[in-house]
Protein backbone atom coordinates (compact mmCIF):
# COMPACT_ATOMS: atom_id res chain seq x y z
CA UNK A 1 0.00 0.00 0.00
CA UNK A 2 2.74 2.39 0.99
CA UNK A 3 4.56 1.44 -2.16
CA UNK A 4 1.52 2.22 -4.34
CA UNK A 5 0.97 5.48 -2.53
CA UNK A 6 4.52 6.55 -3.08
CA UNK A 7 4.25 5.76 -6.79
CA UNK A 8 1.04 7.75 -6.98
CA UNK A 9 2.62 10.63 -5.07
CA UNK A 10 5.69 10.71 -7.26
CA UNK A 11 3.42 10.66 -10.30
CA UNK A 12 1.45 13.61 -8.94
CA UNK A 13 4.62 15.57 -8.19
CA UNK A 14 6.03 14.95 -11.66
CA UNK A 15 2.79 15.98 -13.32
CA UNK A 16 2.58 19.15 -11.28
CA UNK A 17 6.16 20.02 -12.08
CA UNK A 18 5.74 19.30 -15.76
CA UNK A 19 5.53 22.49 -17.69
CA UNK A 20 3.45 23.40 -20.68
CA UNK A 21 3.82 26.09 -23.29
CA UNK A 22 1.21 28.79 -23.76
CA UNK A 23 0.78 31.40 -26.49
CA UNK A 24 -0.28 34.89 -25.39
CA UNK A 25 -2.04 36.49 -28.35
CA UNK A 26 -2.86 40.21 -28.26
CA UNK A 27 -6.22 40.98 -29.87
CA UNK A 28 -6.01 44.57 -30.95
CA UNK A 29 -9.67 45.13 -31.78
CA UNK A 30 -10.97 43.32 -28.69
CA UNK A 31 -8.58 44.81 -26.10
CA UNK A 32 -7.79 41.32 -24.84
CA UNK A 33 -5.07 38.68 -24.73
CA UNK A 34 -6.10 35.14 -25.67
CA UNK A 35 -4.13 32.44 -23.86
CA UNK A 36 -3.68 29.28 -25.92
CA UNK A 37 -2.58 26.05 -24.27
CA UNK A 38 -0.38 24.65 -27.03
CA UNK A 39 -0.75 21.05 -25.86
CA UNK A 40 -4.47 21.13 -26.70
CA UNK A 41 -4.41 24.21 -28.94
CA UNK A 42 -7.45 25.58 -27.16
CA UNK A 43 -7.95 29.11 -25.88
CA UNK A 44 -8.15 28.65 -22.11
CA UNK A 45 -8.94 32.26 -21.22
CA UNK A 46 -9.12 35.81 -22.54
CA UNK A 47 -7.57 38.50 -20.36
CA UNK A 48 -8.71 42.14 -20.52
CA UNK A 49 -5.72 44.43 -20.95
CA UNK A 50 -5.29 48.05 -22.13
CA UNK A 51 -6.53 49.69 -25.35
CA UNK A 52 -5.45 48.14 -28.69
CA UNK A 53 -2.84 45.73 -27.34
CA UNK A 54 -0.01 45.05 -29.81
CA UNK A 55 3.35 43.92 -28.45
CA UNK A 56 4.08 40.92 -26.27
CA UNK A 57 7.09 39.44 -24.49
CA UNK A 58 7.47 36.71 -21.87
CA UNK A 59 10.02 36.46 -19.06
CA UNK A 60 12.30 33.47 -19.46
CA UNK A 61 11.31 32.05 -16.05
CA UNK A 62 7.75 31.84 -17.40
CA UNK A 63 6.25 33.86 -14.56
CA UNK A 64 5.25 37.01 -16.36
CA UNK A 65 4.02 38.21 -19.72
CA UNK A 66 4.16 41.88 -20.69
CA UNK A 67 1.82 43.51 -23.21
CA UNK A 68 2.12 46.93 -24.89
CA UNK A 69 -1.03 49.00 -25.48
CA UNK A 70 -0.15 51.86 -27.84
CA UNK A 71 -3.56 53.57 -27.73
CA UNK A 72 -3.87 53.68 -23.94
CA UNK A 73 -0.12 54.21 -23.46
CA UNK A 74 0.20 51.32 -21.06
CA UNK A 75 2.17 48.19 -20.36
CA UNK A 76 0.02 45.38 -19.00
CA UNK A 77 1.73 42.93 -16.66
CA UNK A 78 0.23 39.43 -16.58
CA UNK A 79 0.79 36.84 -13.86
CA UNK A 80 1.01 33.58 -15.78
CA UNK A 81 0.34 31.37 -12.72
CA UNK A 82 -3.34 32.32 -12.82
CA UNK A 83 -3.46 34.34 -16.06
CA UNK A 84 -4.62 37.53 -14.42
CA UNK A 85 -3.66 41.11 -14.96
CA UNK A 86 -1.35 42.36 -12.21
CA UNK A 87 -1.28 45.96 -13.34
CA UNK A 88 -1.52 48.42 -16.24
CA UNK A 89 1.36 50.89 -16.11
CA UNK A 90 1.31 54.23 -17.96
CA UNK A 91 4.34 54.54 -20.27
CA UNK A 92 5.17 57.21 -22.85
CA UNK A 93 3.04 58.07 -25.88
CA UNK A 94 2.76 54.83 -27.87
CA UNK A 95 4.55 51.72 -26.63
CA UNK A 96 4.75 49.18 -29.50
CA UNK A 97 7.64 46.68 -29.62
CA UNK A 98 8.70 45.28 -26.25
CA UNK A 99 11.28 42.78 -25.07
CA UNK A 100 12.26 41.57 -21.62
CA UNK A 101 15.94 40.99 -20.71
CA UNK A 102 17.02 37.33 -20.35
CA UNK A 103 17.43 37.80 -16.57
CA UNK A 104 13.88 39.18 -16.43
CA UNK A 105 14.93 42.38 -14.66
CA UNK A 106 14.39 44.91 -17.40
CA UNK A 107 11.67 45.56 -19.93
CA UNK A 108 12.69 47.47 -23.05
CA UNK A 109 9.88 49.45 -24.69
CA UNK A 110 10.03 51.05 -28.16
CA UNK A 111 7.88 54.19 -28.24
CA UNK A 112 6.48 54.91 -31.71
CA UNK A 113 5.91 58.64 -31.11
CA UNK A 114 8.60 59.64 -28.63
CA UNK A 115 11.39 57.98 -30.67
CA UNK A 116 12.90 56.44 -27.58
CA UNK A 117 13.40 53.07 -25.97
CA UNK A 118 12.23 53.23 -22.36
CA UNK A 119 13.72 50.85 -19.82
CA UNK A 120 11.45 49.61 -17.06
CA UNK A 121 12.63 47.95 -13.87
CA UNK A 122 10.31 44.94 -13.74
CA UNK A 123 10.61 44.78 -9.94
CA UNK A 124 9.51 48.32 -9.14
CA UNK A 125 7.60 48.64 -12.46
CA UNK A 126 9.10 52.12 -12.91
CA UNK A 127 10.92 53.61 -15.89
CA UNK A 128 14.59 53.89 -14.96
CA UNK A 129 16.11 55.13 -18.21
CA UNK A 130 15.46 56.24 -21.78
CA UNK A 131 17.54 55.82 -24.92
CA UNK A 132 17.04 58.21 -27.83
CA UNK A 133 16.68 56.20 -31.03
CA UNK A 134 15.48 56.93 -34.60
CA UNK A 135 12.05 57.75 -36.05
CA UNK A 136 9.08 55.49 -35.25
CA UNK A 137 10.89 52.67 -33.47
CA UNK A 138 8.75 49.56 -33.79
CA UNK A 139 10.32 46.12 -33.45
CA UNK A 140 12.86 45.41 -30.74
CA UNK A 141 14.91 42.31 -29.99
CA UNK A 142 17.65 41.40 -27.54
CA UNK A 143 20.73 39.21 -27.87
CA UNK A 144 20.58 35.88 -25.98
CA UNK A 145 23.08 37.18 -23.42
CA UNK A 146 21.16 40.41 -22.99
CA UNK A 147 24.11 42.63 -23.84
CA UNK A 148 22.73 44.11 -27.04
CA UNK A 149 19.42 45.52 -28.22
CA UNK A 150 18.30 45.72 -31.83
CA UNK A 151 15.72 48.36 -32.72
CA UNK A 152 14.03 48.89 -36.09
CA UNK A 153 13.41 52.57 -36.79
CA UNK A 154 10.55 52.31 -39.23
CA UNK A 155 10.64 55.82 -40.66
CA UNK A 156 14.44 56.07 -40.71
CA UNK A 157 14.71 52.75 -42.57
CA UNK A 158 17.46 51.42 -40.35
CA UNK A 159 18.30 49.03 -37.55
CA UNK A 160 20.07 50.31 -34.44
CA UNK A 161 22.47 48.20 -32.48
CA UNK A 162 22.54 49.36 -28.85
CA UNK A 163 24.83 48.30 -26.05
CA UNK A 164 22.35 47.38 -23.32
CA UNK A 165 24.78 48.08 -20.50
CA UNK A 166 26.18 51.46 -21.56
CA UNK A 167 23.01 52.35 -23.51
CA UNK A 168 25.25 53.64 -26.31
CA UNK A 169 24.29 53.25 -29.93
CA UNK A 170 27.04 51.15 -31.45
CA UNK A 171 25.84 50.97 -35.04
CA UNK A 172 23.12 52.27 -37.32
CA UNK A 173 22.57 49.84 -40.15
CA UNK A 174 20.52 50.94 -43.17
CA UNK A 175 18.14 48.16 -44.25
CA UNK A 176 15.22 48.92 -46.60
CA UNK A 177 11.99 50.95 -46.54
CA UNK A 178 9.99 50.72 -43.30
CA UNK A 179 11.60 47.99 -41.19
CA UNK A 180 9.17 46.67 -38.60
CA UNK A 181 9.56 43.27 -36.93
CA UNK A 182 13.02 42.30 -35.61
CA UNK A 183 14.15 38.84 -34.54
CA UNK A 184 17.58 37.91 -33.20
CA UNK A 185 19.04 34.45 -33.73
CA UNK A 186 19.77 32.55 -30.54
CA UNK A 187 22.98 30.77 -31.45
CA UNK A 188 24.74 33.14 -33.82
CA UNK A 189 25.01 36.83 -34.51
CA UNK A 190 22.32 37.17 -37.15
CA UNK A 191 19.40 39.58 -37.06
CA UNK A 192 16.29 39.36 -39.23
CA UNK A 193 14.19 42.40 -40.12
CA UNK A 194 10.93 42.58 -42.09
CA UNK A 195 10.77 45.67 -44.31
CA UNK A 196 7.08 46.53 -44.72
CA UNK A 197 7.26 48.87 -47.70
CA UNK A 198 10.12 47.18 -49.49
CA UNK A 199 8.50 43.73 -49.56
CA UNK A 200 11.77 42.29 -48.36
CA UNK A 201 13.47 40.80 -45.36
CA UNK A 202 16.97 41.86 -44.32
CA UNK A 203 19.43 39.37 -42.89
CA UNK A 204 22.16 41.16 -40.97
CA UNK A 205 25.36 39.37 -40.15
CA UNK A 206 26.89 41.07 -37.12
CA UNK A 207 30.01 38.91 -37.37
CA UNK A 208 30.66 40.04 -40.89
CA UNK A 209 30.82 43.84 -40.82
CA UNK A 210 27.04 44.09 -40.30
CA UNK A 211 26.58 42.94 -43.85
CA UNK A 212 22.98 43.16 -45.04
CA UNK A 213 21.41 40.64 -47.40
CA UNK A 214 17.93 41.52 -48.66
CA UNK A 215 15.55 38.86 -49.90
CA UNK A 216 12.25 39.62 -51.63
CA UNK A 217 9.17 38.20 -49.94
CA UNK A 218 5.42 38.97 -50.28
CA UNK A 219 3.36 42.15 -49.80
CA UNK A 220 3.91 44.17 -46.61
CA UNK A 221 6.05 41.77 -44.60
CA UNK A 222 5.55 42.27 -40.88
CA UNK A 223 7.57 39.96 -38.65
CA UNK A 224 10.02 37.05 -38.71
CA UNK A 225 10.34 33.71 -36.89
CA UNK A 226 13.64 31.85 -36.89
CA UNK A 227 13.96 28.07 -37.04
CA UNK A 228 17.59 27.55 -36.00
CA UNK A 229 17.48 23.78 -36.36
CA UNK A 230 16.48 23.82 -40.02
CA UNK A 231 18.24 27.10 -40.79
CA UNK A 232 15.08 28.78 -42.03
CA UNK A 233 13.09 31.91 -41.38
CA UNK A 234 9.34 32.47 -41.69
CA UNK A 235 8.01 35.89 -42.70
CA UNK A 236 4.38 37.06 -42.47
CA UNK A 237 3.15 38.96 -45.55
CA UNK A 238 0.22 41.11 -44.40
CA UNK A 239 -1.21 42.02 -47.79
CA UNK A 240 -0.88 38.59 -49.39
CA UNK A 241 -2.18 36.52 -46.50
CA UNK A 242 0.88 34.31 -46.75
CA UNK A 243 4.02 33.25 -44.94
CA UNK A 244 7.29 33.11 -46.90
CA UNK A 245 9.67 30.38 -45.83
CA UNK A 246 13.31 31.21 -46.56
CA UNK A 247 16.20 28.79 -46.50
CA UNK A 248 19.14 30.70 -45.03
CA UNK A 249 21.58 28.31 -46.67
CA UNK A 250 20.19 28.99 -50.12
CA UNK A 251 19.16 32.57 -49.28
CA UNK A 252 15.89 32.19 -51.14
CA UNK A 253 12.18 31.60 -50.62
CA UNK A 254 11.55 27.86 -50.68
CA UNK A 255 7.82 27.97 -50.01
CA UNK A 256 4.93 30.41 -49.71
CA UNK A 257 2.20 29.20 -47.38
CA UNK A 258 -1.34 30.60 -47.53
CA UNK A 259 -2.59 31.54 -44.06
CA UNK A 260 -5.41 33.84 -42.88
CA UNK A 261 -5.85 37.51 -43.77
CA UNK A 262 -3.34 40.12 -42.55
CA UNK A 263 -0.92 37.72 -40.87
CA UNK A 264 1.19 39.64 -38.37
CA UNK A 265 2.84 38.14 -35.28
CA UNK A 266 4.79 34.93 -35.85
CA UNK A 267 6.95 32.78 -33.55
CA UNK A 268 8.58 29.39 -33.43
CA UNK A 269 7.15 27.12 -30.76
CA UNK A 270 9.84 26.34 -28.12
CA UNK A 271 9.60 22.66 -29.10
CA UNK A 272 10.94 23.64 -32.52
CA UNK A 273 8.18 21.61 -34.14
CA UNK A 274 5.76 24.30 -35.23
CA UNK A 275 5.33 27.95 -36.06
CA UNK A 276 2.31 29.95 -34.86
CA UNK A 277 0.98 32.82 -36.98
CA UNK A 278 -1.63 35.37 -35.92
CA UNK A 279 -4.12 36.66 -38.51
CA UNK A 280 -5.23 40.19 -37.66
CA UNK A 281 -8.14 40.40 -40.08
CA UNK A 282 -9.59 37.00 -39.17
CA UNK A 283 -8.95 36.91 -35.44
CA UNK A 284 -7.30 33.51 -35.75
CA UNK A 285 -4.00 31.73 -35.26
CA UNK A 286 -2.61 29.26 -37.80
CA UNK A 287 -0.20 26.50 -36.88
CA UNK A 288 2.45 25.51 -39.42
CA UNK A 289 4.38 22.26 -39.11
CA UNK A 290 8.01 23.43 -39.14
CA UNK A 291 9.12 20.25 -40.85
CA UNK A 292 6.50 19.63 -43.54
CA UNK A 293 5.62 23.35 -43.88
CA UNK A 294 1.93 22.44 -44.00
CA UNK A 295 -0.85 24.13 -42.02
CA UNK A 296 -1.90 21.77 -39.25
CA UNK A 297 -4.41 23.85 -37.37
CA UNK A 298 -6.43 27.00 -36.92
CA UNK A 299 -7.45 28.45 -33.57
CA UNK A 300 -10.15 31.10 -33.19
CA UNK A 301 -8.89 33.92 -31.00
CA UNK A 302 -10.57 37.34 -30.98
CA UNK A 303 -10.70 40.30 -33.39
CA UNK A 304 -7.45 41.91 -34.43
CA UNK A 305 -4.95 39.23 -33.36
CA UNK A 306 -1.55 40.85 -33.62
CA UNK A 307 0.88 39.31 -31.09
CA UNK A 308 3.91 41.39 -32.09
CA UNK A 309 6.89 39.72 -30.37
CA UNK A 310 7.80 36.34 -28.97
CA UNK A 311 4.43 35.35 -27.54
CA UNK A 312 5.32 31.92 -26.11
CA UNK A 313 5.68 31.32 -22.39
CA UNK A 314 6.61 27.98 -20.82
CA UNK A 315 5.62 27.44 -17.23
CA UNK B 1 12.90 94.57 -60.34
CA UNK B 2 14.04 94.51 -56.74
CA UNK B 3 10.48 94.05 -55.69
CA UNK B 4 10.15 91.01 -57.93
CA UNK B 5 13.34 89.46 -56.56
CA UNK B 6 12.09 90.07 -53.07
CA UNK B 7 8.82 88.44 -53.97
CA UNK B 8 10.60 85.46 -55.50
CA UNK B 9 12.77 85.04 -52.42
CA UNK B 10 9.71 85.22 -50.26
CA UNK B 11 7.94 82.65 -52.41
CA UNK B 12 10.99 80.36 -52.32
CA UNK B 13 11.06 80.68 -48.57
CA UNK B 14 7.45 79.61 -48.20
CA UNK B 15 7.40 77.05 -50.98
CA UNK B 16 8.41 74.07 -48.83
CA UNK B 17 5.53 74.81 -46.48
CA UNK B 18 3.10 74.96 -49.40
CA UNK B 19 4.18 71.66 -50.90
CA UNK B 20 1.87 68.85 -49.84
CA UNK B 21 3.49 66.77 -47.14
CA UNK B 22 3.35 63.21 -48.33
CA UNK B 23 4.21 61.18 -45.32
CA UNK B 24 4.25 57.42 -44.95
CA UNK B 25 4.00 57.55 -41.18
CA UNK B 26 0.77 56.59 -39.50
CA UNK B 27 -0.77 55.89 -36.11
CA UNK B 28 0.38 52.87 -34.11
CA UNK B 29 -2.64 50.63 -34.51
CA UNK B 30 -4.86 49.60 -37.37
CA UNK B 31 -8.64 49.85 -37.05
CA UNK B 32 -11.08 47.15 -38.20
CA UNK B 33 -14.46 47.80 -39.80
CA UNK B 34 -17.06 45.17 -40.58
CA UNK B 35 -20.43 45.79 -42.23
CA UNK B 36 -22.92 43.20 -43.44
CA UNK B 37 -26.19 43.38 -45.30
CA UNK B 38 -28.64 40.74 -46.40
CA UNK B 39 -29.75 40.87 -50.03
CA UNK B 40 -32.73 39.10 -51.59
CA UNK B 41 -30.81 38.06 -54.68
CA UNK B 42 -28.45 35.22 -55.45
CA UNK B 43 -24.69 35.69 -54.95
CA UNK B 44 -24.30 35.48 -58.76
CA UNK B 45 -26.67 38.40 -59.21
CA UNK B 46 -24.96 40.53 -56.59
CA UNK B 47 -21.55 39.67 -58.04
CA UNK B 48 -22.73 40.78 -61.46
CA UNK B 49 -23.38 44.25 -60.05
CA UNK B 50 -19.95 44.71 -58.47
CA UNK B 51 -17.70 42.33 -60.40
CA UNK B 52 -16.07 44.96 -62.54
CA UNK B 53 -13.33 46.70 -60.56
CA UNK B 54 -14.43 50.11 -61.78
CA UNK B 55 -18.18 49.47 -61.43
CA UNK B 56 -17.98 51.37 -58.11
CA UNK B 57 -18.76 54.54 -60.07
CA UNK B 58 -22.09 52.95 -61.08
CA UNK B 59 -23.16 51.61 -57.71
CA UNK B 60 -21.62 53.91 -55.11
CA UNK B 61 -23.67 57.10 -54.77
CA UNK B 62 -20.70 59.23 -53.68
CA UNK B 63 -18.20 57.98 -56.27
CA UNK B 64 -18.58 60.00 -59.44
CA UNK B 65 -15.86 58.51 -61.61
CA UNK B 66 -13.45 55.61 -61.91
CA UNK B 67 -10.70 54.71 -64.32
CA UNK B 68 -8.37 51.74 -64.13
CA UNK B 69 -5.15 50.82 -65.92
CA UNK B 70 -5.61 47.05 -66.12
CA UNK B 71 -9.31 46.36 -65.52
CA UNK B 72 -9.75 43.28 -63.34
CA UNK B 73 -6.17 42.08 -63.80
CA UNK B 74 -3.96 41.57 -60.73
CA UNK B 75 -2.45 44.82 -59.42
CA UNK B 76 -4.74 46.91 -61.57
CA UNK B 77 -4.78 50.46 -60.21
CA UNK B 78 -8.10 52.29 -60.21
CA UNK B 79 -8.49 55.98 -59.56
CA UNK B 80 -11.85 56.80 -58.03
CA UNK B 81 -13.18 60.33 -57.84
CA UNK B 82 -15.33 61.23 -54.88
CA UNK B 83 -18.02 63.88 -54.80
CA UNK B 84 -16.07 67.06 -54.24
CA UNK B 85 -13.32 65.94 -56.59
CA UNK B 86 -10.88 64.14 -54.31
CA UNK B 87 -9.23 61.15 -55.97
CA UNK B 88 -8.09 57.89 -54.39
CA UNK B 89 -5.73 55.39 -56.00
CA UNK B 90 -6.45 51.76 -55.14
CA UNK B 91 -4.61 48.56 -56.08
CA UNK B 92 -6.50 45.36 -56.83
CA UNK B 93 -5.00 42.67 -54.58
CA UNK B 94 -7.31 39.68 -54.91
CA UNK B 95 -10.02 39.04 -57.49
CA UNK B 96 -11.92 35.75 -57.21
CA UNK B 97 -15.03 35.46 -59.39
CA UNK B 98 -15.43 31.79 -58.34
CA UNK B 99 -15.90 32.65 -54.69
CA UNK B 100 -17.31 36.18 -55.20
CA UNK B 101 -14.46 37.95 -53.48
CA UNK B 102 -12.60 41.14 -54.26
CA UNK B 103 -9.86 42.82 -52.23
CA UNK B 104 -8.11 46.12 -52.79
CA UNK B 105 -5.77 48.51 -51.01
CA UNK B 106 -5.19 52.22 -51.11
CA UNK B 107 -1.88 52.96 -52.79
CA UNK B 108 0.93 54.22 -50.52
CA UNK B 109 1.66 57.86 -49.91
CA UNK B 110 -1.89 59.24 -49.93
CA UNK B 111 -3.34 61.31 -47.15
CA UNK B 112 -7.06 61.84 -47.71
CA UNK B 113 -9.18 64.89 -46.99
CA UNK B 114 -12.58 63.18 -47.03
CA UNK B 115 -11.39 60.58 -44.51
CA UNK B 116 -8.51 61.23 -42.07
CA UNK B 117 -6.66 58.08 -43.11
CA UNK B 118 -3.46 57.13 -44.89
CA UNK B 119 -4.04 53.42 -45.48
CA UNK B 120 -7.18 51.49 -46.26
CA UNK B 121 -7.79 47.91 -47.34
CA UNK B 122 -11.18 46.44 -48.14
CA UNK B 123 -12.30 42.86 -48.69
CA UNK B 124 -15.75 42.38 -50.19
CA UNK B 125 -17.36 38.94 -50.05
CA UNK B 126 -20.74 37.61 -51.13
CA UNK B 127 -21.98 34.39 -49.57
CA UNK B 128 -25.14 32.32 -49.86
CA UNK B 129 -27.50 33.05 -46.96
CA UNK B 130 -29.15 29.62 -47.27
CA UNK B 131 -32.53 31.16 -48.10
CA UNK B 132 -31.97 31.88 -51.75
CA UNK B 133 -30.37 35.23 -51.04
CA UNK B 134 -26.94 36.56 -50.16
CA UNK B 135 -24.91 38.15 -47.42
CA UNK B 136 -22.77 40.99 -48.65
CA UNK B 137 -19.88 41.63 -46.29
CA UNK B 138 -17.39 44.48 -46.31
CA UNK B 139 -14.39 44.01 -44.10
CA UNK B 140 -12.00 46.91 -44.04
CA UNK B 141 -9.03 48.22 -42.13
CA UNK B 142 -7.27 51.55 -41.96
CA UNK B 143 -4.58 53.54 -40.21
CA UNK B 144 -5.21 57.18 -39.34
CA UNK B 145 -2.52 59.61 -40.48
CA UNK B 146 -2.49 61.74 -37.36
CA UNK B 147 0.68 61.17 -35.37
CA UNK B 148 0.42 61.45 -31.61
CA UNK B 149 -1.63 60.03 -28.79
CA UNK B 150 -4.32 62.73 -28.72
CA UNK B 151 -5.73 63.42 -32.19
CA UNK B 152 -8.36 66.13 -32.56
CA UNK B 153 -11.81 64.61 -33.13
CA UNK B 154 -11.85 65.19 -36.89
CA UNK B 155 -8.53 63.33 -37.26
CA UNK B 156 -9.29 60.53 -34.82
CA UNK B 157 -9.87 56.81 -35.39
CA UNK B 158 -13.43 57.24 -34.10
CA UNK B 159 -14.25 59.96 -36.63
CA UNK B 160 -12.65 58.03 -39.50
CA UNK B 161 -14.64 54.96 -38.44
CA UNK B 162 -17.86 56.97 -38.41
CA UNK B 163 -17.24 58.47 -41.87
CA UNK B 164 -16.03 55.24 -43.47
CA UNK B 165 -18.96 53.31 -42.01
CA UNK B 166 -21.28 55.73 -43.78
CA UNK B 167 -19.28 55.22 -47.00
CA UNK B 168 -19.59 51.44 -46.62
CA UNK B 169 -23.30 51.49 -45.79
CA UNK B 170 -24.25 53.84 -48.63
CA UNK B 171 -22.44 51.61 -51.10
CA UNK B 172 -23.87 48.41 -49.71
CA UNK B 173 -27.44 49.66 -49.61
CA UNK B 174 -27.22 50.69 -53.23
CA UNK B 175 -25.71 47.33 -54.25
CA UNK B 176 -28.73 45.74 -52.52
CA UNK B 177 -31.11 48.00 -54.43
CA UNK B 178 -29.47 47.27 -57.77
CA UNK B 179 -29.34 43.52 -57.16
CA UNK B 180 -32.89 42.97 -55.92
Amino acid sequence: MNYLLSILLSFCVTSAAQSATFAYITNQVSDTVSVIDTTTNQVITNIDVGHRPAGVTASSDGKRVYISNPESQEISVIDTSNNTLIKNIKVGDAPVGIVVSPDGEKLYIADWYLNIVSIMDTGTMKIISEIKVGKSPSGIAISPTGDHLYVANRDDHNLMLINAETENIEAVIPVATAPFGVTAAKSNNKIFVANVRANSVSIIDLDNDNQVTNIKVGGYPYAVAHDEMRNRIFVTNQHDGTVSVISLTEEKVIKTITVGDYPEGIALHPSGKSVYVTNWFDGTVNIIDANTLEITGEIKTQDGSRAFGNFFSTH
Amino acid sequence: MRKIIKLCLLAAFFAPALAPTITMAHGPSRVLLIEEIEINASPEKVWAVISDYCSIKDWHPTVIDCTSDKGNEPESVRVITLEGGEQIREILAKYKPDTFMIQHYMEDGQQLKAYPITTHGLTITITDNGKGGSILKWKGAFYRYFQGPTPPHELSDEYATEKLTIFYQTGMENIKKLSE
